[in-house]
């Protein structure tokens, strides 16, 4: 149990580390990781990295001289685009001013991290390979007192076969501020570990989206630590349908009264693809309300993980916390994992949890097809109403179609390799 | 030997605080402290065991040795000093029994007041029990009119030797021996435990029933306690608890195994009310348990009820195997702590067979200071097809320095099966509270009716007999914890 081997990666990310940044003694904390995760941690217990660990990876430093087609969802949004965890102006839209993009050190952050006083987070390998290689630390502050029409949309691109990289981005929001953020990942990296941060001030609004789109044969293990502040209000949402193996992690960490976080998602999984949707929610005031609902729907021989914590520690009385899974098995050969838990040590508390697992609804899609419908066409139906209960619930109604049609191809694939 | 006005008075003093509170003075016979070969060959030649029953001994020890502790329930507890344990205490037996009034007359009292009901009024309650004294069993009861049908129904040392091809065919068949550190340690020293065999279309005609009692200071107590079902049988069986009060922790790694053929059936009941140490937690049983059953044939089924409010710390996942087609696997659980009480509970379903169905069904109930989880896991594998399983997993909360949680765990490797879990988490609420104190119960009543009527999906499983004494355990339980 005790026994560490050392691996491939992480010696190349020490040897990068020393070499690239060889007066930097704050990355060297976050060098004392030797290998990945194995199954015998609880966290990593259905989400196996063996195959990459077997993999020669090494951290990408490249200047971008590539060109990218910044395909935007939404048309008078306002793009900031990140090419190998570096922020290219150049391809980016222009700033309002209320926006500013800034550098920042480890000593700036390094107090949120400690916030979480959590071995799952302190020894995440995304956590410390960013913290150590990432070029740059990013943040995106948006000032206090406005509110943003305009949604923001982050493009997480580049990479290359055999490399990492490690973007960071620091999202900050000041008091009574109202941002909309849509978060792409479509990179062509054999890793991706994008590490970020947000920090919700007192009476701020956040709606996050995030799309992993990631290139066949990339793992993302993403990680997100979220603080939120009094009044102050997280809707989260995930949608995992790319890369080969993909992780959504976030850590939600509920600071002041009367605030709120849904962290929800979405997976779509087909072939031999591993999605995972990880996420706590530390309660640790009063009066403050959490939901983790996740959807998905699985396909040929891809598995799926859902893990979720609520943690209600002693003071946060009047806490409502809520947990759902469910999940669709269109194929015999896939694998659904779910662990929905709860840790709760104050008593006036109404915390649930529920999961449910199995097939389309043989009586449901008798009912469609006795009325004309054909069987492939009933089950298109009837995941779209799964989905789409998911999705209104989730996202505001502004993106609603947006969402709903990236959902759309997969699904449509996911039915056609089915019935071949 | 007859009871002394000293045992007498120490009852009285001490059944205030804990009804089965006291020690019973007899001589005791006991092998060293300590865990070698040469206390598992001191046992084994004690029980005048076959070579074979030795063997296996010595093998689980060795493989024993090798294995580290499990740490990964959310109990925490000194470490245990496995050398600083008597591994072997026997009440001295003189002869051979041949009748309950040549039981030493000062176990009888013991039991009398435990409220079994082992001399006349075994008629009464018609249950055949075979109360385990420490570690060797020294009164079975109804024997004879259950050999009559052809059940066995013996304390396993006498199975080793009167039926060894049973017992060689069926024991570590269901709980490997390296199934996890406590089962390794069990099956080198077990001492004693009970045997059950009901041939092949034999419903047992009485509710079979074990009384467990932890005696002598220091002992740990290691049953193994084994039920074989043939082809389209029936056994109901139950299983009761209690400890006296004692300073220093006291261990429990007992394994049962459970065996279901074709059509059979097996329901195995358990009220466990070991002494859960004073209000800083000290003293109390550890309780680390391993139970399982297998449902070898197709319709068969096995079914674990619960109540447990004992142990400073309870490590128990009774478990089934759903291996035959059409088989069914339930759990019905109650789970109490309070005070410094730990409980790591749940069960384990995996769906291996086609149409196999499980439900799971657990309360706990957490009070003072305890902490309360449940830990379950569904796995349907690959071959089991239509597979259903419904999950229900509640929890109580009453003051807010205890602690619940949950941890369920859902695997599913097939498409048509479905699986569904619910749980929820909450307090006692005022309403309710305030609703019966209105008429005119005090806050302790109401929130023992209250948990009652939060339990009542479980209770209604148990038998007669255990569904009254649980009831009373409930308010036993809770005493204290409100107000």
């Amino acid at each position: 149990m005790k026994k560490t081997r050392n691996d491939q990666f992480f010696s190349n990310l020490e040897k990068f580390v020393n070499k690239v940044y060889p007066n930097q003694p704050q990355r060297q904390p976050y060098l004392n990781l030797k290998s990945w995760p194995t199954p015998r941690d609880e966290a990593w217990k259905f989400s196996r990295l063996g195959k990459l660990a077997r993999k020669n990876i090494l951290p990408l430093n490249l200047e971008n001289q590539q060109n990218f087609n910044i395909n935007k969802l939404i048309k008078d949004s306002i793009s900031l685009v990140f090419v190998n965890g570096k922020f290219e102006k150049k391809l980016s839209d222009k700033l309002l001013s209320k926006i500013v993009i800034e550098e920042v050190q480890i000593e700036d952050f390094k107090e949120i991290i400690n916030k979480f006083d959590n071995l799952s987070v302190k020894n995440h390998p995304t956590l410390n390979s960013t913290l150590s290689c990432s070029q740059k630390f990013f943040k995106i502050k948006f000032k206090h007192d406005s509110k943003f029409y305009k949604p923001i949309e982050i493009f997480n691109l580049g990479g290359t076969e055999n490399t990492s990289i490690h973007p960071f981005i620091f999202i900050d929001l000041g008091k009574n501020t109202d941002v909309k953020v849509f978060q792409h990942y479509s990179t062509y990296a054999e890793l991706l570990a994008p590490f970020e941060i947000i920090n919700l001030s007192e009476n701020s609004n956040l709606e996050i989206i995030k799309i992993y789109d990631d290139k066949i044969n990339s793992h993302n293990l993403s990680l997100t630590l979220s603080v939120i502040k009094g009044e102050a209000n997280l809707r989260s949402f995930a949608l995992i349908k790319g890369g080969e193996f993909t992780r959504s992690e976030m850590h939600t960490l509920l600071e002041g009264e009367n605030s709120k976080a849904d962290i929800n998602g979405i997976y779509l999984s087909s072939g031999n693809q591993h999605h995972d949707l990880t996420s706590c929610v530390y309660h640790n005031v009063p009066n403050c309300k959490s939901s983790q609902i996740v959807k998905g729907v699985l396909g040929e021989k891809s598995t799926a993980v859902f893990q979720g914590k609520v943690r209600v520690e002693k003071l946060a009385q009047k806490t409502e916390a809520k947990q759902m899974s469910r999940a669709i098995m269109l194929s015999d050969k896939a694998v659904s994992n779910s662990k929905p838990e709860l840790e709760i040590y104050a008593d006036d508390v109404i915390c649930g949890h529920g999961a449910t697992v199995g097939e389309l609804d043989e009586d449901q899609i008798f009912y469609l097809s006795s009325r004309g419908i054909s069987k492939q066409k009933a089950k298109v139906i009837l995941i779209d109403a799964f989905l789409n209960e998911m999705i209104s619930l989730s996202i505001s109604d502004k993106f609603h179609n947006i969402i709903y049609n990236e959902t759309k191809t997969k699904i449509n694939k996911l039915l056609a390799n089915e019935h071949e | 030997m007859v009871a002394t006005t000293e045992t007498i008075n120490q009852v009285k003093t001490t059944t205030d605080k804990y009804k089965y509170g006291f020690s019973t003075e007899i001589e005791v016979d006991k092998a060293p402290k300590g865990l070698n070969e040469d206390i598992i060959r001191f046992i084994s030649k004690k029980k005048d065991e076959p070579k074979w029953m030795l063997d296996w001994r010595l093998e689980a020890f060795k493989k024993w040795k090798r294995m580290e502790k499990p740490n990964w329930a959310k109990v925490s507890f000194p470490d245990i000093d496995f050398q600083d344990i008597y591994y072997y205490a026997a009440p001295k037996s003189k002869k051979k029994l041949n009748s309950l009034d040549e039981v030493d007359p000062e176990l009888l009292k013991t039991y009398e007041k435990l409220g079994i009901p082992l001399n006349e009024q075994k008629m009464l309650a018609g249950v055949a029990v075979d109360a385990v004294f420490d570690s060797v069993s020294v009164a079975t009861t109804f024997r004879e009119k259950l050999s009559e049908v052809g059940v066995i129904f013996c304390p396993i040392s006498e199975a080793i030797k009167n039926h060894p091809d049973l017992v060689k065919k069926y024991i570590g068949s269901v709980v490997p021996v390296t199934d996890n550190y406590y089962t390794a340690l069990n099956s080198a020293v077990f001492t004693d435990g009970s045997f059950v065999y009901i041939p092949k279309g034999v419903k047992c005609p009485m509710e079979l029933s074990t009384y467990f009692r932890i005696n002598e200071k220091n002992t740990g107590q290691f049953e193994r306690t084994l039920i074989v079902v043939e082809d389209e049988g029936y056994v109901s069986y139950l299983e009761g608890c209690t400890a006296p009060q004692r300073d220093e922790n006291q261990l429990h790694a007992a394994v049962v195994e459970l065996v279901a053929m074709n059509k059979s059936q097996i329901k195995y009941s358990t009220v466990q009310n070991w002494y859960p140490g004073d209000e800083q937690g000290k003293g109390g049983i550890y309780n680390f348990v391993t139970k399982r059953g297998k449902c070898l044939g197709e319709n068969s089924k096995i079914s674990w009820t619960q109540v447990e409010t004992g142990s400073s710390i309870t490590w128990k996942y009774p478990s089934c195997i759903l291996m035959g087609d059409n088989s069914i696997g339930e759990f019905y659980s109650v789970a109490i702590t309070n005070n410094a009480q730990q409980a790591d509970t749940g069960t384990k379903m995996i769906h291996i067979g086609k149409n196999t169905k499980s439900t799971i069904i657990s309360k706990g109930i957490s009070a003072g200071k305890s902490q309360n989880t449940y830990r379950g896991q569904v796995q349907i594998q690959k071959s089991a097809k239509n597979a259903r399983n419904f999950t229900q997993c509640d929890s109580l909360l009453i003051g807010d320095t205890c602690s619940a949680h949950t941890v369920p765990y859902i695997n599913q490797h097939v498409s048509n099966a479905k699986v569904e879990h619910e749980a929820t988490t909450s307090k006692i609420s005022e309403d309710q509270l305030f609703y019966c104190m209105q008429r005119g119960l005090d806050a302790e009543q109401a929130t023992s009716i209250i948990v009652n009527g939060f339990c009542k999906e479980v209770m209604k499983e148990l038998p007669m007999e255990f569904a009254v004494e649980a009831q009373k355990l409930i308010g036993i339980s809770l005493e204290g914890s409100v107000g």
